[in-house]
């Protein structure tokens, strides 16, 4: 209780300087929770355009389909079987499921032609488990049987369709024969996640397996949990009861790259909060060999009375934590107040992106808002107030070996 | 002058523990200047001229329509000749132009293979080889074979050719739409292999010559784009008025759109803003570091006070004893920034080497940019990061500077 007292007291003694050094790191903190909210913000929001809008929670696919998704491939599809479904319905948080079935399309106006990918849809339960009829501008979902299909507005803009036009959609069949569907635009639909609005088309699940000659087969199930947390364990869950071929997909592995990309961010971020602590390691270095130099005569005379080399360190680490605790303190509240102003205006992606529909993989667009999380300004904050301390231990031990003799004949 | 000097470098070494500290903080703060701007820089310049070679060109001429088109690889919005010139007095009367060095013609359309299990899309270039070879660097990239020159040939990336199950040597047919939206097919020899690190060049793009897409797709002397390259791309805004000029005498001003490389890609306008924040975060970092300099000056003040007090009584002007302490001040920052700026010159050497690899992150990522970037080592950043430090902490250090020369004599002399 003494030292701190103590090492209160003499933070006291020079306000300037503690204040100066805090502030140090209090930048690195402020830096670090306007970046980390405003990624937690984008993470966020684009996994919920991708859970909402591309994959749902859990994807049940076969293993050599899921490898070459991408491809839009027609062979290894799934032929539903009432078996398979209710293993998927028993499920933990299991709430709804739907059928979906993608293909490559090429989609002709008369003039251009334009690869996109063509989703048939299950019409009666994807609104469980997908939100895109919650984006419909124009228009309205297809009918089942019908030869209706719906766009985003960007697709229907570039190739010059309005809604009620009749566009062609052009694709190779199971059969490798081409054939085409005469898709009458019933719907025009904007969404946050621009590469649905740019390359998607939608029409009913039973015109699209018809056309494509594939009979009932659908290349993934798509499933909604009452959860997002749930989808990982409950993957792992289904996939001890599902059996080869079939596997149980999150939402997560559906994300792959923009989750690598993610760590790739964090990491960054971790690193320039680094560069910038080090930096106030430094300063905390400066300020501590600068009072143990004031107080060289003192630290002389305490020696002198007896006290201990150990609560000398003792009393510069506690200086020092409290330097960590001001700057921590007063970064986190420039944070939340840096955070605060960002989420009532928002941040205008298209103003980052200079006008452009760029959107560096992230799968957003429009205006975004940054993320709070606790647990990041707790990490942070004792990060800072450690970093503090470490750095006081060697010019502490520097100080407090020191002869009491030569200290107090110090000049 | 020089006494004032004399005595600022004999005080650096008065405690010679922390003025070792302050010249580490701005030698650290310097160093992470020179890495992060070769970093940024590694990054920028490639990317550059990643879209001066695939995309921009220094100037950029194609239809008006077409800048909306571009995606659906429209074959309706050609450029054709400008008012009676045909497209290859177009092309000479181009070229003719001051600063203009070389016109590059693309005919780019869309075209599919058909495998056995699926149709491979791919994006065609109709191209005239020995110019590409050298504008771009594509050479370096032909890892077997040859570049197009002319007939049915066509040169893939290698990642494209393991799609279609082909390799170099093999015929491959490909379907594509013609001008007149007719739906045709053609056999080609694969001539050349190309591998890079570049998605758009290693799975999207297949070469051929330029004549050959053109009688192809029925546009005899047409292409979607010309590419104009100049000697230097800084002075690509320099020649665009003479372009403009060229194309406005011909009466083709409303149809043609000419741009520069700087404008055609809003990635490219997004990267140049980002490179000025940035020097901004540079000056911020050295504010940082420059708080322990200061810190460091204002115990010396304190310290020495006595020693003011005397100076100035035996007639030490005011400025001048300002300028002792900044004088001691820079004298740190020249040491730390030297020091810091060779370090991070060796990192950035080191480094240029080995390269940091982002292919992970930018699988899904809609921009040319090579997944590896290396560092560029440059004498440049070691002088600006050299010059930023020293200036930054020289102008820090008047604030302590300041307060000891406002310290009045007798009163400096009485303090204890």
């Amino acid at each position: 209780m003494f030292f701190l007292k103590m090492a209160f007291k003499n933070l006291t003694r020079h306000k300037r300087r503690t204040l100066i050094t805090a502030l140090i790191i209090a930048f690195a903190i402020l830096i670090y929770i306007m970046t980390e909210g405003l990624m937690i913000g984008m993470t966020e929001m684009s996994f919920n355009n991708i859970i909402n809008l591309e994959s749902g929670h859990l994807q049940v696919a076969k293993k050599s389909y899921w490898e070459d998704r991408k491809e839009l491939p027609l062979d290894n599809l799934i032929s539903p079987t009432e078996e398979l479904e209710n293993k998927i319905e028993k499920t933990t948080g299991f709430k709804a499921m739907t059928k979906r079935l993608n293909f490559s399309v090429r989609l002709n106006n008369g003039i251009d032609e334009l690869p996109v990918t063509g989703v048939g849809i299950d019409l009666g339960q994807d609104r469980k488990v997908f939100r895109l009829n919650k984006y419909l501008v124009k228009g309205r979902m297809p009918r089942e049987g019908s030869s209706e299909i719906i766009m985003g507005t960007k697709l229907a803009e570039l190739m010059g369709f309005k809604n009620g036009d009749y566009a062609i959609l052009l694709f190779r069949t199971d059969e490798d024969t081409f054939n085409t569907i005469d898709g009458e635009i019933v719907g025009l639909f904007n969404t946050p996640h621009p590469s649905l609005n740019e390359s998607s088309v939608f029409l009913p699940l039973s015109t699209a397996q018809s056309r494509l000659n594939v009979e009932d087969k659908i290349s993934h199930y798509a499933i909604r949990l009452t959860e997002q947390d749930q989808a990982i364990p409950a993957a792992e869950e289904l996939n001890s009861r599902l059996k080869d071929p079939y596997h149980a997909y999150s939402w997560k592995d559906a994300a792959q790259s923009l989750v690598t990309m993610l760590e790739m961010q964090e990491i960054e971020t971790q690193v320039i909060l680094a560069i910038i602590l080090t930096l106030a390691a430094v300063g905390i270095i400066n300020t501590v060999i600068l009072s143990a130099l004031e107080r060289m005569e003192e630290l002389g005379m305490m020696k002198a009375l007896g006290m201990h080399e150990r609560e000398i360190v003792y009393t510069f680490m506690l200086e020092a934590a409290g330097i960590g605790i001001i700057g921590g303190s007063m970064g986190i509240i420039m944070g939340v107040i840096g955070l605060a102003i960002f989420n009532i205006n928002g941040i205008d992606m298209s103003a980052l992106t200079a006008g452009g529909d760029m959107t560096y993989g992230f799968p957003l667009k429009g205006t975004i808002y940054a993320g709070w999380e606790l647990n990041s300004f707790i990490f942070v904050f004792l990060y800072g107030v450690f970093i503090s301390i470490l750095a006081s231990v060697f010019p502490a031990l520097w100080a407090a070996r020191k002869d009491p003799v030569k200290a107090i004949y110090h000049r | 002058m020089k006494f004032l000097m004399n005595i600022a470098f004999k005080n650096m070494f008065r405690n010679k523990l922390r003025t070792i500290v302050s010249i580490l903080a701005i030698a650290f703060a310097v160093m992470i200047i020179v890495f992060a701007r070769g970093l940024i820089d590694g990054m920028i310049e490639d990317t550059y001229s990643l879209y001066i070679h695939y995309d921009t060109g220094h100037i950029k001429i194609i239809d008006q329509e077409y800048e909306q088109k571009e995606r659906l690889l429209s074959l309706q919005y050609t450029v054709n000749g400008v008012g009676n010139k045909s497209f290859s007095e177009m092309k000479e009367d181009l070229n003719n132009l001051e600063g203009i060095k070389m016109v590059i013609p693309r005919l780019k359309f869309g075209a599919a293979v058909s495998t056995e299990e699926e149709l491979v899309q791919m994006l065609a270039w109709g191209v005239v080889g020995a110019k590409e070879l050298q504008f771009t660097n594509l050479e370096r990239q032909l890892v077997e074979g040859r570049m197009v020159k002319s007939g049915r040939e066509v040169v893939m990336g290698t990642k494209l050719l393991a799609k279609i199950n082909k390799s170099v040597g093999e015929d491959v047919t490909m379907v594509y739409t013609t001008a007149f939206s007719s739906f045709q097919g053609a056999t080609f020899e694969i001539v050349g292999k190309i591998e890079s690190n570049l998605p758009l060049l290693n799975e999207q793009l297949v070469f051929m010559p330029l004549d050959t897409a053109q009688r192809l797709l029925y546009l005899n002397n047409e292409s979607t784009e010309l590419l104009l390259v100049t000697n230097n791309r800084e002075q690509a805004n320099e020649y665009l008025p003479a372009v403009k000029n060229y194309l406005e005498k011909n009466g083709g001003a409303d149809k043609y759109l000419a741009q520069s490389w700087k404008n055609g890609n809003s990635f490219i306008q997004l990267l140049e803003v980002s490179e000025t924040i940035y020097n901004f975060v540079y000056l911020f970092l050295v504010l940082l570091s420059s708080i322990v300099v200061i810190n460091t000056l204002v115990m010396i003040v304190k310290e020495r006070t006595q020693e003011i007090g005397m100076m100035s009584a035996l007639g030490l002007k005011k400025k001048e004893v300002m300028l002792l302490f900044m004088l001691e001040g820079s004298a740190m920052a020249v040491v730390g920034s030297f020091f810091g700026a060779l370090a991070g010159g060796a990192l950035n050497y080191y480094l240029s080497g080995v390269g940091f690899d982002y292919s992970a992150a930018f699988e899904d990522i809609d921009v040319l940019m090579n997944p590896i970037i290396y560092p560029t080592f440059k004498i440049e950043h070691m002088l600006f990061a050299f010059a930023i430090g020293v200036i930054v902490t020289t102008l820090t250090a008047i604030i302590p500077a300041r307060r000891a020369a406002k310290l009045d004599p007798t009163e400096a002399l009485r303090e204890i």
